[in-house]
């Protein structure tokens, strides 16, 4: 008896053990697919999070509900100083806001006289964010748009006033946005008015560099960054905020998106004029096929 | 109550896998999107620690693998490397489990933070040999920091969780273990 019993366990922990490398095995495999097709990878990813996430929605609204009143709480604490500082800030104000009528009315002026025409084509669609990353390295979060909204990857995410971030991975019902601020972020910019190019870098804090500036001289802290539309990602001339220089001499970009209130995202319907389908591809205009070209010198 | 029972130790195991989906969901919230200085610490590892030197039957491979795969799935983490750290690292705290309980706890306190820091080292190889974008090894140190200081909380959490008379037993275990 005790001998059958013996072998029992002897084949029950072999078992186990059997199991415990193939959990293993498969973990490694999961970890190269995730590295080596990395866009397959994260489709499943957002395939998981669509089915978790969204249907927690009610069990997260009590919850958000409460942060947010103690947010609100201590924000009272503040309200004193808030209100002496956003007197000044009044003065301040108006001395602007004659300066910006005065710049409407010449505006409009030099805009009659150019006949220019503001792009019609950007419509957008508005969703709110469910859940962040959770992580520091990675700064993006999730938003209740999907495929049902007719989302597409790369679409850029803005808030009211400037640019968030751009769509990443895209779900039935859910989709991810990796905003500005994460270090995978490179984004290509012009800084008005001198209308140089550069290339907006996140580096998980709030202040992105500003890198690979032509000119650097004429750039003076203050000037408005805009997107470029350089490889043809995202659309031109969205607002992402203003040049600072930082201790260093690093040129670093203040964003105008209030990321300590971002709650609803605005996403830009913008089809790219090079649709992202390879993701190991350059993005960029299409090249014609070098074997063509060689077949027509071989013909000629 | 049957402590032994095979009801009683699904119902543990279960209670374990609830508690973990709390915290990833607890990261999750999208209380504060601005990029923050320190990361909250991996929480679902440090009760995961505590609770296989106490409680290892609590704590099978399935539910090892399910918590933490899920973890990487929810989190944006690199899918599966949490999972297949945590499945090695677990294995080897089982076999060792017996040890590191005769420990006081200030030399258990230093045994995980020693183990922490091979974790992390091990994620970091991991991540360097598949040519991936590494985090900045001083931020990940930080994060190690940030996980020694919360272990105890770890530990709290887990006697509150699955043994309401944890503090009163230790006492008794030190003082016999001071008497032999």
């Amino acid at each position: 008896m005790s001998g059958t019993q013996q072998n029992e366990t002897r084949y029950t922990r072999l078992v186990a053990r059997l199991g415990f490398g193939m959990l293993l095995i498969f973990c490694l495999a999961l970890v190269l697919l995730w590295r080596i097709d990395n866009p397959r990878a994260e489709r499943i990813r957002i395939a998981v999070v669509d089915r978790f996430v969204p249907s927690m929605e009610w069990a997260m609204a009590p919850v958000n509900r409460a942060t947010q009143m103690l947010l609100d709480f201590r924000s009272y604490e503040r309200l004193y100083d808030q209100n002496r500082e956003l007197r000044q800030e009044l003065q301040r104000m108006k001395a602007w806001r004659e300066a910006a009528i005065q710049l409407e009315q010449e505006n409009a002026r030099l805009l009659d006289l150019n006949k220019v025409k503001l792009s019609p084509k950007l419509s957008s669609v508005s969703g709110r964010i469910l859940a962040d990353s959770g992580s520091r390295f990675r700064q993006t979060a999730l938003i209740n748009l999907g495929r049902q909204d007719g989302l597409q990857e790369g679409w850029a995410a803005m808030d009211g006033l400037g640019l968030v971030g751009r769509i990443v991975a895209v779900g039935a019902r859910s989709s991810r946005v990796i905003f500005v601020t994460d270090s995978t972020s490179q984004i290509p910019v012009k800084i008005m008015p001198s209308n140089r190019r550069a290339i907006l870098s996140g580096t998980n804090t709030l202040r992105p560099q500003i890198n690979f500036i032509e000119n650097a001289e004429q750039i003076k802290p203050g000037d408005r960054i805009e997107t470029s539309g350089d490889g043809g990602v995202f659309p031109p001339d969205l607002l992402v905020g203003q040049v600072a220089i930082a201790s260093a001499g690093q040129y670093q970009a203040i964003l105008a998106a209030d990321f300590e209130r971002l709650e609803l995202i605005r996403v830009i319907r913008f089809s790219p004029q090079a649709p992202i389908q390879d993701p190991d591809r350059l993005i960029g205009p299409l090249l014609s096929d070098p074997s063509d070209s060689f077949v027509e010198i071989g013909d000629g | 109550m049957d402590r032994t029972a095979k009801w009683f130790i699904g119902l543990q195991q279960i209670k374990f896998i609830v508690v973990s989906l709390l915290v990833i969901y607890v990261y999750l919230l999208p209380v504060n999107l601005v990029p923050m200085q320190f990361q909250p610490p991996n929480f679902v590892l440090l009760l995961a620690i505590a609770l296989i030197t106490r409680y290892p039957q609590y704590l099978p491979i399935w539910v090892i693998f399910t918590v933490f795969l899920l973890y990487d799935f929810l989190l944006y983490q690199p899918l599966g490397l949490n999972a297949f750290l945590a499945l090695i690292g677990m294995a080897y705290l089982r076999s060792n489990r017996i040890g590191i309980r005769q420990m006081n706890f200030l030399s258990e306190w230093a045994f995980i933070t020693l183990f922490l820091f091979l974790y992390t080292c091990l994620r970091e190889v991991v991540l360097f040999l598949i040519l991936s974008e590494n985090t900045p090894f001083f931020g990940a140190l930080m994060d190690l920091v940030v996980s020694t200081i919360y272990y105890p909380v770890a530990l709290v959490c887990i006697a509150l969780l699955f043994e309401p008379r944890f503090m009163e037993r230790e006492k008794i275990r030190r003082f016999r273990l001071g008497q032999g």
